[in-house]
């Protein structure tokens, strides 16, 4: 882990210091720069480039170096801990198992002394509870027999309350049965005149009835004899008849002062 | 009215006896005796009426008019013809009529028979208006006072009214 950090920092430093020196070749390789001595300022450039390029591989060497052995000194340093984190799992499983053990004969121990704690507390409510059932059971038996009195107070007053009511119904039903019976006598006597008058009435219409058929009933055969007649006579009668009958016709408004 | 004209209304009136046989009988006589009068001829008045006469109307009324005879004939002149039929007509109208309804058409002579009777019973120059109705069967109606009197079949079986339909109860009870 700590060979890590130093790898690391050295492949830092490396890239620093090339990137320092490319700062450098590109700060002189863009300043006004005679052509005349460009030639010996390219071969100084590519010498520096080449320096460069020299350094970065060696760096990169280095830092390949680094990082394996890093790498290697991770790996170990893995392995170291893994190691130690599987002993330290076994002594705390260990552990834990002893706690464990202990905390549960602790709790047993406790279970234990609460329960006959409650076993006694049960044990000397069921005695109060007996006591008590024994007092309700007194109060029972006090208020049946309060029940039992009142009751019967109850039902004598309820007797007494029956005697005078029964009288009063019979009072009141006779008196009712008195009047219904008055009522009764006048609504047959009203009925009786009323169904008397509608029979009148009724009478009265069918006379009516009766006297207007008849009329009508007169009036047809009336009719009916007179046209069987006028023609019987009119075909049947010479006129000489005729002219007696009109003869005899005048003879009779003579006779009843009429002419 | 002259004396004349009483007369001659006596005269008709012993034959005559009804308003349409009057007016058709003086119609006539007033239609032959003005053709005697208004025409020259050397026959006498009476003997050219008669002749006009029979050749004219009906055989009952020129009987009943040539039974009238000289009274009524000769009567009458060329000056007077005329306000004389005027004054005939007049005392017709004045005379008592009696309307009466019969259900057919009498003879001749039943209308006398009838006419007749009603002179002698009612009034003696009764003048009756007849008219026909088959409505008074059985008997006769007539107006009299400005009264309507019926004795027909019709009439007696009103006055009967209820007779059959009481039976018919009676009967039936």
């Amino acid at each position: 882990m700590f060979f890590g950090f130093e790898i690391l920092v050295g492949v830092f430093t490396g890239v620093l210091l090339a990137t320092i020196v490319v700062l450098v070749v590109q700060i002189r390789s863009t300043s006004q720069v005679n052509k005349l001595t460009f030639p010996a300022y390219e071969y100084a450039m590519k010498k520096a480039e080449y320096d460069a390029e020299t350094l970065i591989a060696d760096a990169r060497k280095s830092a390949r170096t680094i990082i394996t052995d890093a790498e290697q000194a991770g790996h170990e340093t893995i392995s170291g801990y893994t190691t130690q984190a599987t002993e330290i799992h076994e002594q705390y499983k260990e552990l834990l198992a002893g706690q464990t053990k202990s905390i549960a004969n602790s709790l047993q121990e406790v279970s234990d002394r609460q329960v006959h704690a409650l076993e006694e507390i049960v044990a000397s409510t069921e005695g109060s509870i007996s006591v008590e059932q024994k007092k309700i059971g007194d109060s029972v038996l006090r208020t049946n027999e309060s029940i039992t009195k009142t009751a019967q107070q109850i039902e004598h007053t309820a007797h007494e309350s029956i005697l005078a009511l029964q009288t009063n119904i019979e009072k009141v039903g006779k008196d009712l049965e008195k009047q219904l019976h008055t009522i009764e006598t006048s609504g047959e006597e009203k009925l009786a005149a009323h169904l008397d008058a509608m029979q009148k009435t009724a009478d009265a219409h069918i006379a009516t009835y009766e006297a207007s058929r008849t009329k009508l009933m007169d009036a047809h055969i009336e009719q009916l004899v007179e046209s069987v007649v006028s023609k019987v006579l009119h075909t049947q009668l010479p006129v000489s008849e005729h002219a007696s009958l009109a003869r005899a016709a005048l003879e009779e408004a003579k006779s009843k002062h009429i002419l | 009215m002259s004396t004349d004209v009483t007369t001659i209304l006596l005269v008709i009136q012993k034959n005559t006896f009804t308003v349409a046989d009057m007016h058709r009988r003086l119609g006539l006589l007033r239609q032959c005796v003005e053709t005697a009068l208004f025409t020259e001829s050397d026959t006498p008045l009476l003997q050219v009426c008669t002749e006009n006469i029979s050749k004219e109307g009906d055989e009952d009324d020129v009987q009943a008019v040539l039974a009238w005879g000289e009274p009524v004939l000769a009567a009458f002149t060329r000056e007077d013809v005329h306000k004389k039929m005027i004054d005939l007509h007049a005392a017709i109208e004045d005379l008592p009529l009696l309307t009466l309804y019969i259900p057919m058409e009498f003879s001749s002579a039943e209308m006398t028979t009838i006419g007749q009777w009603c002179r002698t019973q009612c009034d003696q120059s009764i003048l009756l208006d007849v008219h026909i109705d088959a409505h008074v069967v059985g008997g006769c109606a007539f107006v009299w006072n400005d009264t309507y009197h019926e004795f027909s079949f019709r009439s007696r079986i009103k006055e009967q009214a209820g007779v059959i339909t009481n039976t018919l109860s009676s009967y039936a009870k």
